[in-house]
């Protein structure tokens, strides 16, 4: 019997290797062992019984890496986290994305997903208030007093793009606050999202601009300011001066019916998540509405 | 009808603009590039040819990162514009010339290139026989016997500027009339949900991409297929 099989196995063998010309056989054997491979890492991944796939806006990334790591310590579940700007997550979710929850950077998409039917209100909360905060690479380029925004002495200021991204309306907001006309619209750059502005400023292209608060407390910062000790200065925007970044949270339709999505709704709204969370340069609001 | 907003119209003139611009740059620089790899035998043929061929290659966010960081303040680019006065060049329009001539060159380069390649020896050696300087060469024979390729090159890479994006996102800053092209306003629409905007502007990029390549093709079987990317 095994002999059979053997002979049958041989013969099976010979007929595909010499259908494969000698001159393509390495390139062959190359591509099985690419794709056994490609199978395996597949299984492997399908072989978590239980995942939890999350959607999060880019500023909270910094922060959602420490609270899933720290979520998986104590549950020892799998989490699947992709970044991206809250309206693109938002457009791939309602045109069917496989996430269990979505973490936003405002409060208005929740909501529309909720009024989309996407999602349920009662699982929609206020994970983190985002705070704005002026940044610039120059360490003496920024006072306390923020005197050379208001004076309006540089060429360029960076911020996130006002017509989507909260923090870049924000940033708006308090230029209007503070009676700051820009002379000219050619001194407002404008990137996607903080994250580029903060590029924007990184590179000394911008000599300033607003980012996220949270974006000064990432770990490749500290390291990358500790080899150039080129720590910058910032000027933190006082809260009265724009209307509150709400970050909420929803869980979407996928996630109602699964034990960890509830898990990690619970777990954000505790005690350990809220503190590393303020930590991470957010506020939380004390009221969980 | 279409229905354009001032946004919108000043973004179509900016990405003509700058679609033109780069074209005219690149005909100009693009030709001696193509000329000499089409005729040398140097040992730089391989590198030069591969340097022109990067950007076909690259993501855009490998370029434009790399281009930010060049022509910041601190960047050997940045710091060269900076010394001639010129101040530094991400986010302004010249910036977006800069980054657009190196990322379109081989769209123009290339078709030059097969196009003197393909006119062989024959021709430029009867020219000198008679008595033709080096210059008198191109423009009397290399000039109208490759005039398919150089036609094929100035439809490319407007083309190919008109549908330039991640660069452009990366180092234009969004600035109205200055950086903000007709690629980066859609993106802008559709990011803030403005779906019915993003569709006018993108619906007519698409039939602005297929008449020009409508063109192209019928240009090239009158022709006889000139070009062929290598």
């Amino acid at each position: 019997m095994t002999n059979n099989g053997n002979i049958l196995h041989d013969s099976l063998a010979n007929t595909f290797w010499s259908s494969v010309t000698t001159r393509w056989r390495p390139i062959a054997r190359f591509l099985i062992c690419v794709s056994t491979l490609l199978l395996v890492t597949v299984a492997a991944q399908y072989s978590h019984a239980e995942s939890l796939k999350v959607a999060v806006a880019s500023n909270f990334s910094g922060t959602m890496k420490r609270l899933v790591k720290q979520f998986e310590q104590q549950t020892s579940h799998n989490v699947i986290v992709s970044y991206g700007s809250s309206g693109k997550l938002f457009a791939q979710i309602i045109h069917g994305a496989p996430f269990d929850l979505f973490l936003s950077a405002d409060q208005e998409l929740p909501s529309k997903l909720v009024a989309l039917g996407h999602a349920d209100s009662s699982q929609q909360f206020t994970y983190a208030l985002g705070r704005l905060v002026l940044w610039s690479a120059d360490s003496n380029a920024i006072d306390e007093k923020a005197s050379r925004l208001k004076s309006g002495d540089y060429t360029h200021v960076a911020l996130a793009n006002p017509r989507f991204a909260p923090y870049g309306r924000a940033a708006i907001e308090t230029l209007n606050a503070l009676g700051l006309v820009v002379s000219s619209e050619s001194k407002l750059v404008q990137g996607e999202n903080v994250a580029q502005a903060y590029q924007f400023i990184h590179s000394g292209n911008a000599e300033m601009g607003f980012i996220a608060l949270a974006q000064l407390y990432g770990e490749g910062l500290d390291r990358l300011d500790k080899r150039r000790q080129f720590h910058g200065s910032k000027w933190i925007v006082p809260d009265a001066l724009y209307s509150p970044i709400r970050q909420d949270l929803v869980v979407l339709n996928r996630g109602q019916a699964k034990q960890i999505a509830q898990q990690f709704f619970d777990f954000m709204r505790g005690d350990v998540a809220t503190s590393i969370i303020s930590k991470s340069g957010y506020s939380v609001s004390t009221n969980h509405d | 009808m279409i229905n354009f907003s001032p946004e919108d119209i000043s973004a179509i003139w900016l990405t003509l603009k700058l679609a033109s611009t780069v074209t005219i740059i690149l005909l100009l620089i693009g030709t001696p590039i193509a000329y000499w790899l089409a005729r040398t035998n140097s040992k730089m043929k391989g590198p030069i040819s591969a340097i022109v061929a990067l950007p076909l290659v690259l993501p855009p966010t490998v370029i434009g990162f790399y281009l930010l960081i060049a022509m910041g303040p601190n960047g050997f680019v940045g710091q060269l514009t900076q010394s001639l006065g010129l101040g530094t060049l991400p986010f302004t329009f010249g910036g977006l010339v800069v980054a657009s001539v190196f990322y379109s060159m081989p769209f123009v380069v290339q078709p030059i290139q097969n196009a003197i390649e393909g006119l062989g020896d024959r021709p430029l050696e009867v020219a000198a026989s008679l008595g033709a300087g080096r210059l008198d060469q191109f423009f009397t024979v290399v000039l109208p016997l490759a005039k398919p390729g150089f036609i094929t090159a100035t439809i490319l890479g407007f083309a190919h500027t008109v549908g330039e994006f991640g660069v452009i996102l990366m180092i234009g800053g969004n600035i109205p009339g200055e950086t903000r092209v007709v690629s980066v306003q859609i993106y802008d629409h559709v990011e803030s949900l403005a779906y019915g905007q993003a569709h006018t502007l993108a619906g007519t990029m698409v039939v602005f991409s297929f008449v020009v390549l409508l063109c192209l093709y019928w240009f090239q079987s009158k022709r006889g297929g000139q070009w062929s990317m290598k």
